[in-house]
């Protein structure tokens, strides 16, 4: 009985065990639970990721039908985005090569326009290649053409 | 009776500890099963937002791609389709899309259809030689653009 004494005694120790027990419990459903709360966290910014490359397709998708008809991007892209365009870094209009800088989505997405023309006597070979960037990363690109007959350069 | 007292006391204790650790856990499983309900509630939400509108996009832009001819109705509404003879009219009303496919022209019209999609309005206008499908779903409202022929 004495050694039972210096050990805590003989009733006290089960109640010791149940609250180590219980901490040990709560330590691990704490872990679980942060698991959980990280893979909802991932799934969320996934679901938004995924919604915002569904959007960007589509409008890349209209900017191509846009550009295959007219050849001209800053037509496209002002029937595709209408009053929600804000041109940061405008196409240079005397050169071949050209590019532009578009903020969309409120700022979260930029649109890089990147356009060559290939002049010839039967008409005007456009290229486009539009890149949609979200924090500096690239989230899709796609690239068209448009060919123009009777729109080469004028005759010196 | 010291003896006793003491005990009573240590129990107490112990009870109420135990319970306070069981009440911050059962706190803690609602506060994770709520963030929880809210973000799977935002995803499904952000899912049907997002792909409803582009699904029925991607429907419409399709049929206006595979079919010979196109000519809008009902001031945008609807579109009939014609392929090789049949008619197919694809039209927004009663909060969806339908479509219905007829064999004559006479046929023609905004009833029959089957529901394809469920939408709160869908449009399509003519920009010359580009047609604009515009819908909206659940409040959002999404564009494209297609080309004639």
């Amino acid at each position: 009985m004495s050694a039972l004494k210096a050990f805590g005694g003989g009733k006290r120790r089960p109640i010791n065990l149940f609250f180590a027990e219980i901490i040990i419990a709560l330590l691990f459903f704490s872990v679980s639970g942060a698991v959980i709360i990280k893979v909802f966290a991932t799934a969320d910014m996934k679901s938004q990721q995924s919604a915002r490359l569904e959007r960007v397709i589509i409008l890349a998708q209209s900017i191509a039908e846009a550009y295959s008809e007219s050849g001209d991007f800053n037509m496209a892209a002002e029937l595709v985005f209408g009053d929600d365009l804000v041109v940061e870094k405008p196409a240079a209009a005397d050169s071949n090569i050209g590019e532009a800088t578009l903020s969309i989505e409120n700022g979260s997405v930029y649109l890089r326009a990147h356009e060559s023309r290939v002049f010839t006597d039967a008409g005007e070979l456009s290229n486009l290649t539009v890149i949609f960037t979200a924090n500096e990363d690239e989230i899709y690109s796609l690239e068209c053409s448009a060919y123009i007959r009777n729109r080469g350069e004028p005759d010196e | 009776m010291k003896k006793y007292r003491n005990k009573t006391l240590s129990d107490t204790v112990s009870t109420i500890g135990s319970m306070l650790l069981f009440l911050m856990f059962a706190g803690c499983l609602l506060m994770i099963i709520a963030v929880a309900a809210g973000t799977y509630s935002r995803i499904s939400s952000n899912f049907d937002k997002t792909f409803g509108s582009s699904a029925s996009l991607r429907y419409i832009s399709n049929k206006l791609k595979s079919c010979d001819s196109a000519e809008l109705v009902g001031q945008g509404s609807g579109i009939v389709l014609r392929s090789d003879g049949i008619f197919d009219v694809i039209y927004f009303g009663d909060n969806g899309l339908y479509e219905k496919t007829v064999m004559s022209d006479t046929d023609i019209g905004f009833s029959g259809g089957d529901r394809i999609f469920e939408l709160n309005g869908m449009t399509v206008s003519d920009l010359g030689n580009l047609y604009k499908i515009t819908v909206v779903f659940n409040g959002g409202e999404n564009s494209t653009l297609i080309r004639k022929g």
